[in-house]
């Protein structure tokens, strides 16, 4: 199944709508960043990630 | 100057399986507790991944046999506190421009 991402939150899914944000998601994505602890991840503070799992970095 | 809790290593990975190799270091991470906390595949890097750890990244460490990860890039750092790669030079991996506003006008 293929993978999309949500064009809000950028989180990856296989569903036409984001499960966190309800957005609609997108193939077109690029880069991929997985957020394993978010709490203490500088990364996740970066971007205001706050649940692990994995992202893209760009969606169009 | 920011307040970061962590360092950015770079690993080798054989081309064509970044995605592959931090999917597995991810799992392995949550299962073994190694210290990495995330893990960047930007597409522009061919042949590597981006981890952040609070923990230095030692190859030995069974949790890091992986296959097609061949090994952490060792080096001088890059910043002050000795990273090799700087937090700033990660956030342009975060935040790719949009390939149509490099391009000048005119
Ligand atoms: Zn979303």
């Amino acid at each position: 199944m293929s993978q999309k991402s949500c064009t809000s939150c950028k989180r990856i899914t296989t569903k036409e709508r984001c499960s966190v944000c309800n957005n609609p998601t997108s193939s077109n994505w690029s880069g991929l960043l997985i957020i394993i602890d978010p709490e203490s991840s500088d990364i996740a503070g970066e971007l205001n990630i706050n649940l692990p799992g994995e992202y893209s970095l760009r969606v169009r | 100057m920011e307040d970061l809790k962590n360092s950015i290593y770079a690993l080798k990975t054989s081309a064509g399986q970044e995605r592959n190799v931090a999917r597995l270091l991810a799992r392995k991470a949550n299962e073994s507790g190694v210290g990495i906390t995330a893990i960047i595949v930007p597409e522009s890097l061919k042949g590597y991944v981006l981890v952040e750890s609070s923990t230095k990244i030692d190859m030995q460490n069974p949790a890091l046999k992986i296959p097609h990860l061949r090994g952490v890039v060792e080096g001088k750092g890059a910043d002050n506190n000795g990273n090799i790669i700087s937090f700033d030079e990660v956030k342009k991996f975060l935040k790719p421009e949009p390939i149509i506003s490099s391009i000048k006008k005119g």
